[in-house]
């Protein structure tokens, strides 16, 4: 599972491929949150156990959640990060 | 001596814990495997979409759950995922700017409600812990309890008490004596 987690958890999967709009190049910037874990039960050991040592349940979860954080824009007037997490309060309009 | 007991020991949980905890987890991984591997920016980042000078990039958010689980004689599972489009960037020459969409609100649903009381702390699941239905005496008897209940209730520390309160098999207070003589044996009727 560690390996699974130091595999798949690099700075690859929060940084997404850049997206090049005229002379506008956009890099979007991903957040990635996973949460899992498991659960069994112990075979009853004793006279009266079965053979099978398979544990008598098993039980696996995981749920997650992936969504831009933002943009890194990059154009000619320079280079500026642009943030989409949004705040309790409203957007101003433009 | 001491030291290298500790250390076994220690060496023999840390063996035992993986070898007991990957088990259910063997199967499960193949699933988390293939759901990472999909995981990828195009999710939640749009293709851009080219209008005259103008291009749109949509992106979205991606909520994900899954569970599993087996026993002897069954299993089960779930899948659930919910992608919510977030907003989207509008690009106009060399200037970017970003629309939010308004989320809709989720309507409420009764677990999702009770799950988040729960986490506030402000139901206690006393289920059939307290069975006091068939406890032996009166309901004079359990008036203490009763009203430590109700004031735990009154405070909005305990909203829901379950079967706590299972009193349908208490045995009501005795009277002490027969109705009395001005008394009629039948209930009142209350006059037109």
């Amino acid at each position: 599972m560690a390996q699974r987690l130091s595999h798949d958890l690099n700075v690859r999967t929060v940084i997404g491929e850049p997206i090049k709009v005229g002379s506008v190049t956009l890099i979007p910037i991903l957040m990635l949150d996973i949460n899992f874990g498991s659960a069994a039960t112990k075979a009853p050991t004793g006279a009266t156990a079965p053979k099978s040592p398979e544990p008598q349940a098993n039980l696996f979860y995981m749920s997650g959640e992936a969504r831009p954080l933002g943009f890194v824009a990059i154009t000619a007037k320079g280079t500026r990060f642009i943030n989409l997490v949004q705040s309790d309060a409203k957007p101003e309009a433009k | 001596m001491k030291l290298k007991y500790v250390c076994l020991s220690a060496a023999l949980l840390l063996l035992g814990i993986p070898c007991r905890a990957q088990a259910p987890v063997e199967k499960p991984l193949g699933e988390y495997d293939k759901l990472v591997s999909q995981l990828k920016s195009s999710s939640l980042v749009g293709e851009p979409i080219r209008a005259g000078g103008t291009t749109i990039i949509p992106f979205a958010s991606v909520f994900f759950g899954l569970i599993s689980g087996d026993a002897k004689i069954a299993s089960g599972g779930g899948l659930n995922s919910k992608t919510v489009p977030l907003g989207f960037l509008v690009v106009e020459g060399d200037d970017v700017r970003v629309e939010f969409l308004s989320v809709p609100e989720d309507k409420p649903s009764v677990v999702r409600q009770l799950l988040q009381a729960i986490l506030d702390r402000k139901v206690v699941i006393i289920g059939n812990g307290l069975n006091i239905g068939h406890a032996d005496g009166n309901v004079q008897d359990l008036a203490p309890l009763i009203s430590s209940l109700a004031k735990l209730m009154a405070e909005g520390n305990v909203t829901t008490v379950g079967n706590a309160l299972n009193l349908g098999s208490v045995k009501p207070a005795e009277k002490d004596a027969a109705p009395t003589e001005g008394e009629s044996k039948l209930p009142k009727r209350s006059k037109p």
